[in-house]
C-alpha cells in the first residue's frame, strides 16, 4: 500500500551545535574539503501554529542532521501528537509517537566551503507506536432510529518508508530554515493497524 | 543542462529565501492557517453509512424459470419499530435497513395497499460494527443467517448473498417468491 501525501509544506529552524571546517581560504572555488562536519538540531515550528488553531489535533516535531561525506546528511526525526474527535456520532481521543531516520542528499556543489545551503532529495524510514482511547458511536437510521455502544481502547505500531525533497538555506550564521515536503510514502506494514477493529 | 536548471531554481528559491524569509515565513504560517482553519469543520462522508439489505420480488413461470415480478403497490413495515416504506408502483427491487440493536428484523410485505393482505418476513442476522472513517464514524455489516416468512403472499424466499456490506455490485440478497 502507498500513498502520495499532502503538500504541506513544512518549515524548520534549524540552529547549528557544532561546525567546524579545517578550511582554508578557498573562496570562489567549489571544493568540498575534508573532515567539515555540522550538527544541526531543528524543531517545526508549523506545528505550534498548527496547534494553537485546531481543536482536534496537537503534534510537535524535531530533526536533528549530521554532515557526511559526499554532500550526504544523516538525519533523524521524531515527533508526538495526539488528536481528539469529539462529534456527536464519534469520540475518540488518540496519541502517537514517531521516529524517522534517512538520509539526504544535496543536488548541487557547494559555491564555497561554508556553504551549507542546498536543494535536497531525501529517503526515511519510520516508525510510529499509536494509542487509541475507548471510542464511543452513535449510528442512525430512519426506519429504526439510534444504536451507541463503546469499543474497548487499542494500541498499534507501523512502519513506512517515504521520499523527501526540500530546500535549506542559512538565515544567519548557524541558523537555518529548510522546507520540506514529504511527497511520497510507501505504508510497509501495520501491525493491527486499523484502530477501530 | 538539468544541472544548470538546478542551480538556477535553487538560486533564485535561495535569493528570495534569504532576503525575504520573513514574508516567506508569514506566507508558511498564513498557509498553515488557512489549512488549519479548514481543519476546524468535520470533513463531509461521502460514502453510505447504511448497509441496505436488497430484495427482489419474482415469480416461477415454469418449473425451472423464474422472473421478476414487479408488485402493484407494495409497502414494507417494520413491525417493531412501526415505520411503513411505501414504495412506487409496479416495485420490484427493494432496500431496507435491518435493526442494528437487535439479530432480527421483522418486516411485513404489503404487495398491493389496495388489499389488506400482508406477509411477515423475518431476517435473522449477525451484527458487524464496521468503521467507515472519522467524516462517516461507524456503521454496522451484517450475515444473514436465515428468513422465516409466512405464506399468504409469499411462496418462498430464497437468501442469495448473505454478506449485507454496502457492496452494490453482488447480487440481491433475498429473493421473494410470489
Amino acid at each position: 500500500m502507498y500513498r502520495f501525501f499532502s503538500s504541506i509544506l513544512v518549515l524548520f529552524f534549524a540552529a547549528s551545535a557544532f561546525a567546524q571546517t579545517d578550511s582554508t581560504d578557498t573562496e570562489g572555488t567549489s571544493a568540498i574539503l575534508p573532515k567539515q562536519q555540522q550538527l544541526r538540531i531543528g524543531f517545526d515550528i508549523s506545528k505550534p501554529i498548527f496547534n494553537a488553531l485546531s481543536k482536534t489535533k496537537q503534534s510537535y516535531e524535531f530533526t536533528v542532521d549530521y554532515c557526511l561525506p559526499k554532500e550526504i546528511y544523516l538525519v533523524a526525526e521524531g515527533g508526538f501528537g495526539g488528536a481528539n474527535i469529539d462529534y456527536a456520532d464519534l469520540k475518540y481521543s488518540s496519541s502517537n509517537t514517531f521516529f524517522r531516520v534517512g538520509i539526504d542528499k544535496s543536488m548541487l556543489q557547494r559555491l564555497f566551503p561554508n556553504d551549507w545551503d542546498f536543494l535536497f532529495v531525501g529517503i526515511r524510514y519510520g516508525v510510529a507506536i499509536i494509542n487509541r482511547s475507548e471510542a464511543t458511536y452513535l449510528t442512525s437510521d430512519p426506519v429504526w432510529g439510534t444504536t451507541t455502544g463503546t469499543i474497548a481502547s487499542k494500541s498499534f505500531s507501523g512502519h513506512w518508508a517515504e521520499l523527501t525533497a526540500g530546500l535549506r538555506v542559512e538565515l544567519f550564521r548557524g541558523f537555518f530554515i529548510r522546507f520540506v515536503e514529504n511527497f511520497y510514502s510507501i505504508n510497509l506494514h501495520f501491525a493491527n493497524c486499523h484502530p477501530h477493529l | 543542462m538539468i544541472r544548470n536548471s538546478c542551480l538556477f531554481v535553487f538560486s533564485l528559491l535561495r535569493f528570495f529565501t534569504q532576503k525575504f524569509w520573513l514574508p516567506t515565513t508569514y506566507c508558511v504560517l498564513l498557509t498553515a492557517y488557512c489549512l488549519s482553519s479548514c481543519e476546524q469543520q468535520r470533513d463531509p462522508c461521502l460514502q453510505p453509512t447504511t448497509a441496505y439489505l436488497r430484495l427482489r420480488s419474482m415469480k416461477n413461470v415454469a418449473d425451472t424459470t423464474v422472473a421478476d415480478s414487479l408488485l402493484p403497490n407494495p409497502r414494507w413495515s417494520a413491525i417493531d419499530s412501526g415505520v411503513t416504506l411505501i414504495f412506487g408502483r409496479r416495485t420490484g427491487s427493494f432496500s431496507l435497513s435491518l435493526n442494528a440493536s437487535a439479530d432480527s428484523s421483522r418486516y411485513a410485505i404489503q404487495p398491493d395497499s389496495a388489499v389488506f393482505s400482508f406477509d411477515t418476513l423475518t431476517f435473522f442476522y449477525d451484527r458487524r460494527l464496521q468503521f467507515l472513517s472519522n467524516a462517516c464514524g461507524y456503521t454496522y455489516f451484517y450475515n444473514l443467517r436465515s428468513i422465516k416468512t409466512t405464506n399468504h403472499n409469499v411462496d418462498s424466499v430464497l437468501l442469495r448473498n448473505n454478506e449485507v456490506n454496502g457492496n452494490v455490485n453482488t447480487p440481491d440478497h433475498v429473493q421473494v417468491f410470489f
